[in-house]
C-alpha cells in the first residue's frame, strides 16, 4: 500500500535521511511547489520493485528501432574515405573520379590538400549512393596522395615518456617534497609499485553513425548519440555555412545501443551524413562498420602509474605520493587517472600533481564510463593489497581501518559476511598451500565510488533548466516524456515508475518516450547525470498533474481535494473512491498535462554527496595454463533512493562485465609499422562472453540523501570503478605475486609465476 | 583564488573560451561540480569543436581550452570588450 500523499502537507523542511542504523534526520531548505520530497520513512509501491524494463521487450524482440534501423524510401548509404597513413599531410586529394561512378549521389571532402593527417583512419572524403558496395567502389577511385611523416603508437616510445626498465618499473628518481618524503621515512611499512592499463574501446552493440532526412531547411536527424540536445546544437554549428539554425535540427535517439562516453559529439561522421544528405537531397544513412567504431569513434586512454605510500603501526595510511601518465591519441588529451582517495584522508601528499599525457599518432580518447577511475583504482587498490601484505594485514581490514566513510563501512561488513569473504580467502590460501597444486584461487575486493546528485540544469542567471512532461489522457493512459536519450540506462523505466508511484498505478500503465529533441530538454548522459537529473522533475510533473485530477476527482465525489489520496489504482478517500480508469473520464477530451521543474539541489546537507559501492570477486588461476577465470562476483552499490531496482542492478551488472573485459581481455592492440589496429575487430578484441562471466550478484543499497524530491544518485560509472580492481586483487591472492599490467593474459601470469618460483 | 575553496569546471575555464568547443561538462550541466585531483583544465580532457565535431577545429589544429580562445583565426565567441 502506497502511503497517503496529499498536497495538504507544509513544505517539509526535517527530513529523515541515510540508511538502516545510520538514519539521521536533517533539515532542508525545500523549494515552493515542489512535490513533497521522500525520505527514508517513505514506503513504495512502485519505487525499489522489480518493475521490468519499459522497452524490454521491445528490445529483445527487434521492435525497438535504432538509428541503425531507420530505413526509408530511396534512403542512400554512406562510407567514409579514411587516411591509411598515421602522420602527414593530404598533399592532393582529388574526388572527381568518384563523382562518375554507379549510383553515386554525392561525394564530399572532408579533409583538404595540405590538412595534416593524425592517425590511421582520419576522416578524408565521404560518398553516398544506393549501396555501401557502391560507395566502397566510388572511395577506391578518390585519388589522395600524402607527405608521410615518421609516427608513434606506443606512448611509451614518445618524445616525453618516462624510463620504464625490463620489469615495467618507473625508474626515474622522485621529486623532493619536504613534508612527504619525511612521512614516508617514518612509515612502519613503506611500498612502491608501478602499473599500467592498455586502451580500450568502447565497443558499443551498436556502432556510431546517423540517418539524415532534410525536409527543406530542416533536418531530422535518426542518431546514436548519448546527448540530443548537445548534438542538435553541435550539428546546428556544423551546418552553420548552410543557413541551418538548431530550431531546424531535430534529433531522435529513442533506442540507443550503448555508448559509454563515446557518442556526446555528433563525430565527423554525424557531420557528414548531414552533408551528403543535403548535397544529395535524399536521406543517407552513415554507421560506422565494427572496425571504424574500434579505430576512430574513441577509446579509454592506456595508463602508465606509480604509487609509494607508508602504513603506521595501526596500518593507517600516512603518507602517500603518485605519478601517473596518460596513453593518449593524437591530440595527447584525456589521459587522466583517478584513484580510490578516500582511504587518504590521514596521508601526506603532494600538493602538485604530477601527472602528464603523452601523445601517440592514433585515434583520440573520448571520455569512458568514469574517465579515468579504472585504470587509477584499479593500480591504486592492487597497489593497497600489496600494501596490506608488506604490513601483514588482511586487505580489507586495512581498508576498513582507513575508510572514514560510514555507508561504505557498513558495506564492508555486509558484504564480507554475504560472499564469505573469511572463509574463502582461508580456503584459497589453504588450497595453495598444497605442493603442486595446479589451480590456484584467490579472493579480493575494492571500492568503488562517485559523486553525483544530479543538477537542475539552469544557467547561473537561473535561465534554461532541465524539465519534463507528464500527460493523463481521458482513457486512463498516462505519457512521460523527456527528450534527454535513455542509452540502455533504463531511464525510460524510471520516468514510468516515478510517475506511477505518484499517481498510485502500476508502472506498466505508464507510456515513458525519450530521445526526442520535440520533448523537455534534458542533460547528455553522461557523469551520471541524468537519472538524479531528470527523476525530480518528472516526479513533480506527475505531482502537478495529481494536483489536477484530484481536483476533479472532488468535486465528482464531492470531498475536499485535500482528502483525496492517490493509491493501488484508486482515487479518493477511505469513503468514497474512483478508480483511476474512471476518474480519468472526468478529463474530457483534452488531456492533463504538466511540465514538472526540476528544482535546485536543496540547500543543506545531503547524507552523502555521491555513491559508494564493493566488489568482490573469487578467480582460479590456471598454473599450467595462465588462464583466470573469474568465478564468482558480489557488488554493493548505494545509488540514492533505488528508483528502479531492475535496471539499477543491470547498470553495476554491465559494469562488472566490463571490469572482467578490462582486467582479463581487452586492449588495443597496435602495429608500431603501420599505425593501424590489428585486433579491431569482436574476434581479435575479445569482450567478455558468456562463459566469461561467473554468477553474479548485486545488493542495491537505497540512501536517503535529501537533496530532491526523491533523493537519485548518479549510478553509471560507480561500479566501473571496482570490477577490474576487485578481479586483479583476487588474482594477486591466488598467485602470491601481483599482476600489475592489464589486462592479465596468460602469457603475463605464466611469466609471474616462474619469476615467483626463480626467487 | 583562496587554496581552501573547493574549484569547479567553471574556475579553471578560460573567461573568453570560444563558444564552438564542447566538453562533457557543459553537456551534462555539470560546470559547477568540485574537482578534487588539481587538474589545470576543465573537463575530463577530451575537447572538440562543434564546427568540425572533432576535436580538430576548423584552422587544423587541436581543440583546447588553452587554445580556444580569441586569438585563434576560428574564434567564435564575441570579441572582448577592451
Amino acid at each position: 500500500m502506497t502511503a497517503p500523499k496529499n498536497d495538504s502537507l507544509p513544505p517539509e523542511r526535517e527530513l529523515k535521511v541515510g540508511i538502516g542504523a545510520l538514519v539521521e534526520t536533517r533539515t532542508f531548505d525545500v523549494p515552493d511547489g515542489d512535490a513533497p520530497p521522500w525520505d527514508a520513512t517513505t514506503k513504495f509501491a512502485v519505487v525499489g520493485a522489480d518493475v521490468d524494463r519499459q522497452d524490454g521487450i521491445a528490445k529483445a524482440s527487434g521492435r525497438a528501432k535504432y538509428a541503425y534501423d531507420i530505413t526509408f524510401p530511396g534512403l542512400l548509404q554512406a562510407v567514409i574515405l579514411r587516411s591509411k597513413i598515421a602522420r602527414g599531410k593530404v598533399a592532393t586529394i582529388d574526388l572527381e573520379p568518384a563523382r562518375g561512378m554507379p549510383g553515386v549521389a554525392a561525394v564530399i571532402g572532408l579533409k583538404d590538400a595540405g590538412k595534416k593527417v593524425r592517425f590511421v583512419g582520419d576522416e578524408i572524403a565521404a560518398v553516398c549512393a544506393p549501396t555501401i558496395d557502391q560507395c566502397r567502389d566510388a572511395l577506391e577511385r578518390i585519388v589522395v596522395t600524402y607527405e608521410q611523416e615518421p609516427h608513434t603508437v606506443d606512448f611509451l616510445q614518445s618524445s616525453d615518456a618516462p624510463v620504464v626498465d625490463d620489469s615495467g618499473e618507473l625508474v626515474d628518481p622522485w621529486s623532493e617534497d619536504g613534508d612527504l618524503d619525511k612521512a614516508l621515512a617514518a612509515a612502519t611499512v613503506a611500498h612502491t609499485g608501478t602499473y599500467r592499463t592498455e586502451v580500450q574501446t568502447h565497443g558499443s552493440m551498436e556502432t556510431h553513425g546517423a540517418v539524415a532526412k532534410w525536409s527543406g531547411d530542416d533536418l531530422d536527424l535518426w542518431m546514436s548519440t548519448q546527448a540530443t540536445f548537445g548534438v542538435r546544437g553541435e550539428i546546428a554549428q556544423a551546418m552553420r555555412a548552410a543557413d541551418v539554425k538548431c530550431t531546424g535540427v531535430t534529433i531522435h535517439a529513442e533506442f540507443v545501443g550503448g555508448g559509454f562516453g563515446s557518442k556526446f559529439t555528433a563525430g565527423a561522421e554525424g557531420r557528414a551524413v548531414a552533408l551528403l544528405a543535403r548535397a544529395a537531397n535524399a536521406p543517407v544513412k552513415l554507421m560506422l562498420d565494427r572496425y571504424e567504431d574500434h579505430t576512430c569513434a574513441g577509446n579509454r586512454p592506456a595508463a602508465l602509474m606509480q604509487f609509494r605510500a607508508g602504513l603506521d603501526q595501526d596500518g593507517v595510511i600516512t603518507a602517500w605520493d603518485q605519478r601517473t601518465f596518460g596513453g593518449c591519441g593524437h591530440n595527447g588529451q584525456g589521459g587522466g587517472v583517478a584513484i580510490p582517495d578516500h582511504f587518504l584522508r590521514k596521508a601526506a601528499r603532494r600538493k602538485d600533481r604530477m601527472h602528464k599525457d603523452l601523445a601517440t599518432d592514433a585515434d583520440p580518447g573520448r571520455p569512458m564510463r568514469a574517465p579515468g577511475h579504472p585504470q587509477g583504482f584499479f593500480g591504486a587498490e592492487l597497489f593497497l593489497d600489496e600494501l596490506a601484505a608488506a604490513a601483514g594485514l588482511d586487505p580489507l581490514v586495512l581498508r576498513q581501518k582507513n575508510d572514514p566513510q560510514a555507508i561504505r563501512q557498513q558495506q564492508y561488513t555486509l558484504g564480507a559476511e554475504r560472499f564469505g569473504y573469511a572463509k574463502a580467502r582461508a580456503d584459497a590460501a589453504a588450497n595453495n598451500a598444497q605442493k603442486g597444486v595446479r589451480i590456484l584461487r584467490g579472493v579480493g575486493v575494492a571500492s568503488a565510488r562517485w559523486g553525483n546528485l544530479g543538477n537542475d540544469g539552469r544557467g547561473r542567471d537561473g535561465s534554461g533548466g532541465h524539465s519534463a512532461l507528464c500527460r493523463i489522457h481521458q482513457d486512463g493512459s498516462v505519457e512521460a516524456r523527456s527528450g534527454a536519450q535513455d542509452i540502455g540506462t533504463g531511464l525510460k523505466t524510471v520516468l514510468a515508475i516515478l510517475t506511477a508511484e505518484e499517481l498510485g498505478i502500476r508502472a506498466e500503465q505508464v507510456r515513458a518516450t525519450a530521445g526526442h529533441t520535440s520533448d523537455p530538454s534534458g542533460p547528455a548522459a553522461g557523469g551520471s547525470t541524468t537519472t538524479p537529473s531528470l527523476a525530480p522533475a518528472i516526479r513533480h510533473a506527475a505531482f502537478l498533474c495529481r494536483q489536477q485530477l484530484a481536483s476533479k476527482v472532488a468535486d465528482h465525489l464531492g470531498v475536499a481535494a485535500t482528502e483525496v489520496v492517490f493509491a493501488d489504482g484508486k482515487i479518493g478517500t477511505a469513503a468514497k473512491s474512483l478508480t483511476f480508469a474512471d476518474a480519468c473520464k472526468l478529463i474530457g477530451p483534452n488531456p492533463l498535462e504538466a511540465r514538472g521543474e526540476r528544482f535546485p539541489n536543496y540547500k543543506g546537507d545531503p547524507f552523502e554527496r555521491g555513491v559508494c559501492g564493493l566488489q568482490f570477486a573469487e578467480v582460479e588461476v590456471d598454473s599450467w595454463t595462465g588462464l583466470v577465470r573469474v568465478v564468482r562476483m558480489l557488488a554493493i552499490q548505494d545509488c540514492g533512493i533505488v528508483l528502479a531496482k531492475k535496471p539499477a542492478e543491470s547498470q553495476v551488472l554491465g559494469a562488472m562485465i566490463q571490469g572482467i573485459g578490462f582486467a582479463l581481455h581487452e586492449q588495443r592492440i597496435m602495429d608500431r609499422q603501420s599505425g593501424r589496429m590489428l585486433n579491431g575487430d569482436f574476434l581479435r578484441y575479445k569482450v567478455p562472453g558468456a562463459v566469461d562471466i561467473p554468477p553474479m550478484d548485486v545488493i542495491m543499497q537505497s540512501v536517503a540523501n535529501g537533496h530532491t524530491n526523491c533523493s537519485a544518485a548518479g549510478l553509471g560509472e560507480a561500479p566501473s570503478c571496482a570490477a577490474a580492481a576487485s578481479i586483479a586483487n583476487a588474482v594477486f591472492h591466488a598467485a602470491s605475486v601481483p599482476l600489475r599490467h592489464l589486462p592479465i593474459t596468460p602469457d603475463k601470469v605464466l611469466k609471474a609465476l616462474s619469476q615467483r618460483k626463480a626467487k | 583564488m583562496d587554496e581552501n575553496k573547493p574549484v569547479t569546471h567553471r574556475d579553471l575555464t578560460p573567461k573568453h573560451l570560444c563558444p564552438a568547443m564542447i566538453m562533457k561538462p557543459l553537456l551534462t550541466h555539470g560546470m559547477d561540480d568540485v574537482v578534487h585531483d588539481g587538474r589545470q583544465w576543465p573537463g575530463d580532457g577530451h575537447y572538440w569543436c562543434a564546427k568540425t565535431c572533432t576535436c580538430v577545429g576548423p584552422d587544423d589544429e587541436h581543440v583546447h581550452p588553452k587554445d580556444c580562445g580569441p586569438l585563434r583565426s576560428c574564434y567564435d565567441g564575441p570579441r572582448p570588450q577592451s
